[in-house]
């Protein structure tokens, strides 16, 4: 799993690439939370997944703490992108009920300014 | 008139489905596709039918045994590597004189509102001729023996067409008249040996909370379970021996059989075949072996091998453990009166009748809601398994009065279904044991049954602990 993160505007955008299951979250998780401590006045962001070719509960899983967290800090996490099989993950577990999920980067992005 | 089907033939989309599925096997609404092929030719009046066989043998012939059910009798046959099945019909060509009915492919009679099933076999008597060829795969129904003789040396046929023979190209196809058997068209097939009621079909065995809520029309074959609080329907169809968790909402779907669903999932639109989820309309498929999403119910061979082992080191295990504190407060318990282990004759896995001592309890009080609680009564039963008498867990151990009348797959076990959940108990519990054993299933029991027990012992629950 390779996590980037990069500031557009005051939005955080974290594109991830590869597999996010049991055995990659927690680079995930580490990765993203380093780059919160570093940029900590970023508190909204972005997550482009069109890298994400397959995920499992674990990956969904981090996921939910990754928005939790950032909500506990009065931001907030959308998601693009969304390949079609991490797409039928979020179907059928409802996680398009926790996530706004936007079919573009920029979509995502402008959400938060409109 | 003889029939003949080739079971064997590879259609590319079923294998989408996963490489153990059969196309004969898959269901149309509330049977395999098969059964209805079966039935038009006892409408047409065909007594002989011969199945040519090829990959998934075992599976046709245990399904469609002798025939003796539907009234026909069915013969078995293979064909050589290389040989088509034509060439099988050519070696026998004086048995389809007076008329044959092939199929060898996923063709299906659709049956609309002016289908009349009386017309159509007069029609066949008079001599009509349905032929027709879709991909690799062909369809036959004729009692002229020209035709017949045409058809079997690979000759063109006049008039070729499918009159309302359906042929399934896709799993598009396949959901699509999944979906509309489901939403009406079944009542004009003939659905035996099913609950049917308001467009709903329901076999053997199903165990449905009273929290679940079925909204018809649906199809759910045998031996399947749901937890509480699940949504069934519209628009569903569920194969055998499917295992659904709480709170789980499935809506216009196949779930085929023995997959087992997660809790809190909505399956929408979908069709799930163990671990594999499938959109019907693109065929995009995501394996996802998850045993808190979807899996498969039906445990591997090589691990089923390891169940005997492992369950006899676990219990070695749990020996180890509860030893000491059993044999501590089993002597409280004697001494206050408390309660006392009392002999039962149980039958022993290897069929033998032994008597196995049952905890009796006396009076309440806090050392019998310890003992419960941590499963204590069950030492004694533990030693057995060390023995190989029992297993760790399995079937209800069952009195010899209650043994059902099936003798094969009796796999009694210290922990089991029954433990844990009150609509399963005795002959049923062992009917779904003996359905989906796996050391999956195993580890779900034992955990459930701990579990539970703990929680009733702790309320105060010990009568129905030790009944």
């Amino acid at each position: 799993m390779n996590v980037v993160c990069q500031k557009n505007g005051d939005i955080g955008i974290i594109k991830a690439t590869g597999q996010l299951t049991a055995a990659s979250v927690e680079a995930f998780r580490e990765q993203v939370s380093s780059w919160q401590q570093l940029e900590d006045k970023v508190i909204h962001f972005a997550l482009d997944m069109s890298g994400v070719d397959f995920m499992d509960s674990a990956g969904l899983g981090a996921l939910i703490a990754t928005l939790k967290h950032i909500t506990e800090r009065g931001g907030d996490m959308k998601i693009a992108s969304l390949q079609k099989k991490p797409r039928m993950v979020f179907e059928i577990t409802r996680a398009y009920k926790i996530f706004e999920i936007y079919d573009t980067v920029d979509d995502a992005v402008n959400s938060y300014t409109s | 008139m003889r029939a003949v089907f080739y079971t064997g033939g590879q259609i590319p989309w079923v294998s989408t489905l996963g490489k153990e599925r059969l196309w004969p096997l898959l269901p149309m609404g509330n049977r395999p596709l098969l059964e209805y092929w079966i039935d038009l030719c006892v409408a047409l009046g065909i007594r002989e039918i011969h199945f040519i066989l090829g990959e998934g043998a075992v599976r046709i012939e245990q399904f469609a045994e002798s025939g003796s059910r539907w009234g026909v009798d069915i013969n078995y046959g293979f064909i050589r590597e290389g040989e088509s099945p034509l060439s099988y019909l050519r070696k026998r060509e004086s048995k389809w004189a007076d008329g044959l009915l092939f199929c060898s492919g996923p063709f299906f009679q659709l049956r609309n509102d002016r289908f009349d099933l009386e017309a159509f076999t007069a029609d066949i008597e008079a001599g009509s001729s349905i032929s027709c060829q879709m991909e690799s795969c062909r369809l036959l129904i004729s009692k002229d023996a020209s035709v017949v003789s045409k058809f079997i040396a690979g000759e063109p046929l006049d008039n070729e067409g499918s009159d309302g023979f359906s042929f399934l190209h896709s799993l598009h196809d396949f959901y699509k008249l999944n979906m509309d058997l489901i939403a009406g068209a079944s009542r004009r097939y003939v659905t035996p040996g099913y609950f049917s009621k308001d467009g709903n079909y329901i076999g053997y065995n199903v165990v449905i909370p009273s929290a679940v809520q079925l909204k018809g029309p649906l199809n759910i074959a045998s031996n399947c379970r749901f937890s509480p609080l699940c949504t069934i329907g519209p628009n569903v169809v569920i194969g055998d021996h499917v295992i659904v968790d709480r709170n789980t909402e499935i809506a216009d779907s196949i779930i085929l059989g023995y997959t087992y669903l997660g809790c809190n999932l909505e399956i929408k639109n979908k069709i799930i075949s163990g671990a594999r989820i499938i959109d019907p309309e693109d065929g995009t498929c995501l394996d996802l072996t998850d045993p808190w999403l979807v899996s498969s119910s039906r445990g591997s061979d090589w691990w089923n091998q390891l169940q005997r082992p492992l369950g006899k080191l676990c219990a070695l295990v749990l020996l180890i453990l509860i030893g000491l504190p059993f044999a501590l407060l089993y002597f409280v318990l004697v001494f206050t009166k408390s309660a006392r282990f009392e002999a039962r004759a149980r039958l022993l896995a290897d069929g033998v009748e032994k008597e196995l001592p049952r905890l009796v309890v006396l009076k309440q009080n806090l050392i019998i809601r310890l003992f419960l609680a941590f499963s204590l009564d069950r030492t004694p039963l533990l030693q057995q398994v060390m023995r190989g008498k029992l297993h760790l867990c399995g079937q209800p151990v069952l009195s010899p009065d209650r043994m059902p009348e099936w003798d094969e797959g009796y796999w009694p076990g210290v922990f089991s279904y029954a433990d844990s959940q009150e609509e399963l108990r005795g002959v049923l519990a062992a009917e779904y044991y003996h359905q989906l054993r796996s050391v999956r299933e195993d580890i779900k029991i034992f955990g459930d049954a701990v579990r539970a027990r703990f929680i009733h012992a702790l309320r105060g629950d010990v009568f129905s602990l030790t009944r």
